[in-house]
């Protein structure tokens, strides 16, 4: 599913060398932990695949694409291959439940008549069918992640990044979040789950990649957090 | 489509300033044009039919070959007609106008010469067909009504080109408004666009409500501009009517109609081309 190559991310401003010569690959299906202090490259890591950062060397493949296949215009094709979370939920305030994860079809100009059954599914997915008509602020913090899981699940991607989305919640919405992620996972989704919160990673025992200053250090097949 | 129209709407109500400010710029502006190009059309008319009055008028020598001069002039291009009109007739005319005309001559005799009158095809010909004949020999002095014409033609012309300069300029002017409406608009949605952005909207997705905005500030401008100038021009178009009818002001609406409708077409595409660059511009700035 993703394939990294002599990967290299450096930042011309500040010279700072993000991600050095990582070469990996993740298998279609698989959950993977990407693991590593703040500062380790876990972000850059996404932001390669989200195609919001540039390799400086090397290349990256997604689904067997070269990312560089999607350029401009494309870039929008290649988003709508996978689902992103991110610490900050991002949800539009203004809009309920519901309408927040229907926004993921509008956008991508999915036919309105296939909104109902895919967003109550997707809502469903993450336990929140009953608060469909709840705007954000009527939520709990790790509902409104969940909330923004079913967003980015609702398209049925292939793919699902999700980066530090527990870094705002208690251990018992960590565990709700990371139960959702491992759920559809099981559905055939590959999901690479970056985090720093060790307890995640003890729960459910996956591969995990461990990180430091911008080196892949540890590939453990068997997951445990090890820095 | 509604979605869009209405997240436009949404934008031009959340940002109500910039949105009038932009709508009240380019109002006046396609006020300011329309007002221009219908003066045009009417100083067009009126030069037209000064032009089909100007005439150059040659006083001969008593002793001048009115005939062979008259050839000479008939050869000229820009002369569409020429006549050779004794003294005495000028005299009979003058009278006509002028009763004491008469007495006058029967007194101390003819005072007018024979004189070669010739109507030019441009008004602007009138002084070279001029020149050009008053230094020809047997020609005591020439006199051509296009003196009042020459110095109403550089005021009109000076009044038109300080018109569309201004114009222009606040064409440009409106252009910046629209950029600032339609930035400050994507701005105010940067949470909303970047989340667009995730999860795989187009840029032409993200870019249309407010190209609608634009387009939509452009379309009520223009039907202001145009409801206004069709009121006001058929106002004043009665006055002078009423008033000076000399002036041959254009009433036609046939003729005026594909005008007002050129300054709509304008100030649609003025909203249209400020928000392309305005969204095109910010979103290249979000890569």
């Amino acid at each position: 599913m993703i394939e990294f190559e002599h990967v290299t991310l450096k930042y011309p401003v500040t010279r700072t060398v993000a991600l050095d010569d990582i070469s990996l690959r993740v298998g279609q299906g698989e959950f993977v932990y990407l693991v590593g202090h703040s500062g380790a490259g876990k972000s850059s890591f996404m932001n390669l695949i989200l195609k919001r950062a540039l390799p400086t060397h090397g290349e990256i493949r997604v689904a067997g694409q070269p990312l560089s296949h999607y350029r401009g215009r494309r870039t929008p094709l290649l988003r709508r291959r996978m689902g992103t979370v991110f610490q900050e939920n991002l949800l539009l305030g203004h809009l309920n439940a519901y309408d927040n994860v229907a926004f993921a079809l509008r956008v991508t100009g999915v036919p309105a008549r296939e909104w109902p059954l895919r967003v109550t599914q997707a809502l469903s997915t993450v336990g929140l069918e009953h608060k469909k008509y709840a705007l954000p602020m009527q939520l709990s913090l790790g509902e409104q992640q969940r909330v923004a899981i079913a967003r980015a699940i609702v398209s049925d991607p292939p793919l699902l990044l999700a980066d530090e989305p527990t870094g705002n919640l208690d251990p018992a919405n960590s565990r709700e979040v990371l139960r959702v992620l491992q759920q559809i996972n099981r559905r055939g989704t590959t999901v690479v789950l970056a985090t720093h919160a060790r307890e995640l990673v003890e729960t459910y025992r996956h591969r995990t990649l461990t990180l430091r200053r911008g080196k892949l250090v540890r590939d453990e097949s068997l997951g445990g957090y090890t820095l | 489509m509604s979605y869009h129209l209405r997240q436009a709407l949404l934008a031009m109500r959340a940002n109500l300033t910039a949105t009038l400010s932009t709508l009240t710029t380019m109002t006046l502006t396609l006020l300011m044009l329309g007002g221009v190009l219908l003066l045009t059309l009417n100083v067009n008319r009126t030069l037209a039919q000064l032009e089909s009055q100007v005439e150059v008028a040659a006083y001969l020598d008593p002793d001048a070959d009115g005939a062979a001069l008259l050839r000479q002039v008939q050869g000229y291009s820009q002369v569409v007609r020429a006549q050779l009109v004794p003294s005495d007739r000028i005299l009979e005319e003058m009278s006509r106008d002028y009763p004491y005309a008469r007495e006058a001559a029967a007194l101390a005799g003819n005072p007018f010469p024979d004189t070669l009158r010739m109507q030019v095809a441009r008004v602007d010909d009138s002084r070279r067909v001029a020149v050009a004949v008053e230094a020809l020999p047997g020609v005591e002095s020439v006199e051509y009504g296009a003196n009042y014409v020459d110095s109403a033609l550089r005021t009109l012309t000076a009044v038109r080109a300080v018109g569309y300069g201004l114009v222009a300029l606040l064409l440009i002017g409106t252009l910046f408004n629209i950029l600032n409406a339609v930035r400050v608009a994507m701005f105010a949605r940067r949470g909303e666009i970047g989340v667009m952005r995730l999860l795989g909207a187009t840029r032409s997705f993200i870019r249309m409500p407010h190209l609608i905005e634009g387009m939509l500030v452009g379309l009520l401008a223009a039907g202001l501009a145009v409801g206004l100038l069709a009121t006001g021009y058929r106002a004043l178009a009665e006055r002078i009517a009423a008033f000076a009818p000399v002036f041959p002001v254009v009433t036609d609406w046939n003729v005026i109609t594909p005008i007002l409708a050129s300054v709509a077409t304008l100030g649609i595409t003025v909203g249209l081309v400020g928000s392309l660059f305005a969204t095109r511009r910010y979103l290249r700035e979000l890569e």
